[in-house]
C-alpha cells in the first residue's frame, strides 16, 4: 500500500494561525488596509463561525450535476477504489488533484489554481481561514443521509459548531510506534516516552519532522502539559530535552515511521497511529504484524487531532460534492478506505472494541484507535500567535543544524 | 546579457524580493515586495547573525565539508574513468559513453532509493561492509560517510562528461612528442594531460559542487539525522514548513553570495587561462 508521506506533515505545515485578531491581508505597503477577523478555535473556545447571506448553502432537494466531481485530497488519502465505486453509482467521474501539504492546498485554493469541488482533508486550523477567506460553503446537511452514522462526539466539533462548513474525514493520535520483536521490553506504562531517550536505541529511533508534534514531546518530557505555550521559557525547556534525545538515540527526523519501522530500519519511532495502522502494509514476507506496536500516553496527555471534508464556496458541483460526502459516511465505504489509507474513520462502528473483535484491527494494535470519548479529551496542537509560532519554528530549525 | 538577464538577475531579484518582502498572515504564502524601498531586512539582519555567530553557521561549515569530500571523491573516481574512456577505450569507447549517460535516465531520486534499499540493516551491500573494518553500523543512522557517498554517487555522472569532453580534446600528437622527448607517461600525465585539462577538471568541479551545495534530499533520505542537517535542509524547511520564507529565501541568498565568490575565482583563472593561449 502506498501512503501518504507528505499528508502526515499537516501539523508541521499548517500551525501558522494567528490569535482572534484583525491581520492585514496583504504586504508591507498595504499593512492594515485590510483586515479579516480569524476565529481561532480550542476545547475551551469552540467556535461558531457566523453564516453570512453572501456565502449560503445550496438549496435542498438538488439533482446531481453531470460532473465530473473535482476533488483535492493528499496522495494516497482515499481508496481509489472508492471512486470508482462512487463513479458506478453515480454514472459521474470524480476527478482527484492531490497537494503536498495544507499550505499549498489554501494556497492553491485561494488563488484559484485549484478549481475543485470538495477538499477531502482539511486541517482544522486551517478551516478559520477558508472561512475567513470564505473558500468553503455552508453544508446543506438534508443531502447527508448518513450523517447518523457520524460519532455523536464528532458532530459539534470545538473548532466548528454545529459542523456548518465541516464533516470529520479522519482521527488519530499520536505515540510511538516500535517492532516489539526488536525493542528491549515492550513500550508500557505512563513513560513509554523515555525509550526515545535510551541510548540503546541510538541510530534506530525516529522522530517526526513536525515542529509542533516533535517539541510537544520535549515540552511533556520537560513535565509541561501545555502543548500550545507561547513562553520562550518552556520552549527552551523543551530544546533542552530534544538536544539531550538527539545526544542519545540520534533520531531520523522524518515522516516515513509507517515504512521505517515494519521494515525494522527504525525500533521506535514517534509516530500518528493511523500510521502504525497503516504499517502492516509494509511487512516484510512472512512477518507478521503482531511485531507492530504502539504505545500512547494516558489520555490527559495525548495528543489527537483530525481532518475534515469541506466543500469549496466556487464548486462548480456542490450538489455532487454534497452526495460523495454521504458517500463517505457510509460504514460499507468508510472500511474500504480505512484498509487502504490506514487511518481511523469518525463513524459508529470503528471504535476499538468493533474493529478489534471482527479482525479489522489486531489486538497489539487496539491502543492505536481513537475512542468518541479521546476525541472530546485528548491535547489538541491548535494555531498560535505568529509571534509565538516563529519561536516554535525558530527553536526546531536550531534543534535541527545539531549545533 | 539576455541570459544573464533570464537565468540570473530575475530569479536573484525574486528571491530578494522574497527574502525582504512580507508574509500573507491568512494565506501564509510569501508577498515579495518588488519595490527596493519597501525592503524590510530585519529577518535577514536576524539570518545573518545566526550564520555569522549561531547555530545555522554549524550547517554552512558542515555543507561546504561534505561538498569538498563529495567533490574530492567524484575527481577520484571521476578522473580515472573519463580518462580511460578518452585515451584507452579503444572501440568500446561508444559503448562506455552510452554507460556515462546511462544513469541520467534514472531519476536521482530513485538511484538514492535503491540505496537506501541497499543499505537498510538487511541490505545486501551493508551485509557486505559488515565483513570490513568499521563496516559492521547501521549506514543510514546519520553517518556523515553515507551522505557524502550519496553526493559522489549522485553526481559523479555530471562530473565526468565535461571531463570526457576536455581529455577528448586533447591533441594525442602533444602526448607522443612528450614521449619521444624520454617522458615517461606518468611524467607525460603529470607534465601533458593534467595540465591541459586542468580547465574541464575545474569546470566539472564547478558543475558538481554547485548542485550539491543547495542538495537536501541525499541527506533526507540516506540520513534525516540533525547530524548531517545541510543548509538545503534548512532552505526547505523554512520554505514548505514554516510561516517564514523569508528566511529560506535569505538563506538562498546567503549561499548564493558564497558561490558566487566561487564561481569568480573560477571564472578569473578560465579567464588566466586563455590569456596564456593566446599569447
Amino acid at each position: 500500500m502506498s501512503h501518504p508521506m507528505s499528508r502526515r506533515r499537516f501539523l508541521a505545515l499548517s500551525a501558522a494561525g494567528v490569535s482572534t485578531v484583525g491581520l492585514a491581508a496583504c504586504g508591507s505597503r498595504s499593512k492594515g488596509a485590510s483586515s479579516i477577523e480569524l476565529q481561532i478555535a480550542s476545547p475551551a473556545k469552540p467556535v461558531k463561525f457566523a453564516l453570512t447571506s453572501d456565502n449560503a448553502a445550496i438549496k435542498a432537494g438538488l439533482s446531481n450535476e453531470a460532473g465530473p466531481l473535482r476533488i483535492a485530497n493528499f496522495a494516497d488519502y482515499v481508496a481509489p477504489e472508492l471512486l470508482d465505486k462512487f463513479k458506478s453509482e453515480t454514472g459521474v467521474t470524480v476527478e482527484l488533484s492531490t497537494f503536498g501539504d495544507d499550505v499549498e492546498a489554501l494556497s492553491k485554493i485561494s488563488t484559484g489554481a485549484f478549481k475543485v469541488d470538495l477538499l477531502m482533508s482539511t486541517a482544522i486550523d486551517l478551516l478559520p481561514k477558508y472561512v475567513a477567506l470564505k473558500l468553503v460553503q455552508p453544508l446543506e446537511k438534508s443531502y447527508f443521509t448518513n450523517y447518523e452514522n457520524l460519532w455523536d462526539s464528532v458532530r459539534d466539533p470545538f473548532y466548528d459548531l454545529g459542523g456548518q462548513f465541516s464533516v470529520p474525514y479522519t482521527v488519530f493520535s499520536t505515540g510511538i510506534g516500535f517492532r516489539s520483536d526488536l525493542v528491549a521490553a515492550p513500550l508500557e506504562g505512563d513513560s513509554g516516552w523515555d525509550a526515545l531517550w535510551d541510548p540503546q536505541y541510538s541510530g534506530v529511533a525516529g522522530l517526526l519532522d513536525s515542529y509542533r508534534e516533535a517539541m510537544a514531546l520535549g515540552l511533556q518530557h520537560a513535565g509541561i502539559d501545555n502543548i500550545n505555550t507561547e513562553s520562550q521559557t518552556d520552549i527552551d525547556a523543551a530544546v533542552a530535552e530534544l538536544r539531550k534525545m538527539f545526544k542519545a538515540s540520534n533520531p531520523r527526523l522524518d515522516v516515513l515511521g509507517y515504512q521505517s519501522i515494519p521494515e525494522g530500519t527504525t525500533t521506535i519511532n514517534q509516530l500518528w497511529s493511523g500510521d502504525i495502522l497503516a504499517a502492516q502494509g509494509y511487512l516484510p514476507e512472512g512477518t507478521d504484524s503482531s511485531v507492530l506496536g504502539y504505545w500512547v500516553p494516558p489520555i490527559a496527555k495525548r495528543v489527537i487531532n483530525n481532518d475534515a471534508m469541506s466543500i469549496m464556496r466556487s464548486a462548480e458541483h456542490p450538489v455532487l460534492a454534497h452526495a460523495f460526502i454521504n458517500f463517505m459516511l457510509d460504514p460499507e465505504n468508510a472500511k474500504i478506505n480505512q484498509a487502504y489509507i490506514g487511518y481511523q474513520s469518525t463513524l459508529k462502528g470503528f471504535e476499538a472494541e468493533t474493529l478489534v473483535a471482527e479482525g479489522t484491527i489486531p489486538e497489539n494494535l487496539a491502543n492505536a484507535l481513537v475512542t468518541q470519548d479521546d476525541f472530546t479529551k485528548g491535547l489538541r496542537i491548535l494555531a498560535l500567535p505568529a509571534a509565538a509560532d516563529k519561536m516554535w519554528q525558530d527553536a526546531w530549525s536550531s534543534l535541527r543544524t545539531g549545533a | 546579457m539576455a541570459w544573464m538577464a533570464l537565468f540570473f538577475i530575475v530569479p536573484f531579484y525574486s528571491v530578494a524580493a522574497v527574502a525582504f518582502g512580507q508574509v500573507d498572515p491568512i494565506r501564509q504564502s510569501a508577498v515579495p515586495e518588488w519595490n527596493p524601498r519597501y525592503w524590510d531586512f530585519t529577518l535577514f539582519t536576524d539570518v545573518m547573525h545566526r550564520v555569522v555567530n549561531g547555530d545555522l553557521g554549524t550547517v554552512f561549515i558542515r555543507t561546504a565539508l561534505y561538498v569538498v569530500l563529495a567533490v574530492a571523491g567524484c575527481v577520484v573516481v571521476g578522473y580515472p574513468v573519463a580518462y580511460f574512456v578518452s585515451r584507452e577505450a579503444g572501440k568500446w569507447r561508444a559503448a562506455l559513453l552510452v554507460l556515462m549517460i546511462l544513469p541520467y535516465w534514472v531519476s536521482y531520486l530513485m538511484r538514492m532509493l535503491a540505496w537506501v534499499n541497499l543499505l537498510q540493516p538487511q541490505g545486501w551491500m551493508a551485509q557486505l561492509l559488515s565483513h570490513l573494518p568499521a563496516g559492521n553500523r547501521n549506514w543510514l543512522s546519520g553517518q556523515p560517510i553515507t551522505v557524502v557517498f550519496g553526493l559522489v554517487y549522485g553526481y559523479v555522472p555530471f562530473f565526468i562528461l565535461p571531463l570526457y569532453a576536455t581529455l577528448d580534446r586533447i591533441d594525442g600528437r602533444l602526448l607522443e612528442a612528450a614521449r619521444d622527448l624520454g617522458a615517461t607517461s606518468r611524467q607525460a600525465f603529470w607534465r601533458v594531460t593534467l595540465p591541459l585539462s586542468r580547465q574541464g577538471l575545474m569546470a566539472a568541479c564547478v558543475i558538481t559542487a554547485l548542485p550539491m551545495v543547495g542538495d537536501y534530499y541525499t541527506n533526507n533520505l540516506l540520513s534525516a539525522s540533525p547530524r548531517t542537517e545541510m543548509v538545503g535542509n534548512q532552505i526547505v524547511f523554512f520554505l514548505q514548513q514554516t510561516t517564514q520564507p523569508q528566511v529560506g529565501a535569505s538563506l538562498v541568498l546567503m549561499l548564493s553570495a558564497a558561490l558566487l565568490v566561487v564561481m569568480a575565482g573560477y571564472l578569473v583563472s578560465v579567464n588566466r587561462a586563455q590569456k596564456l593561449v593566446t599569447r
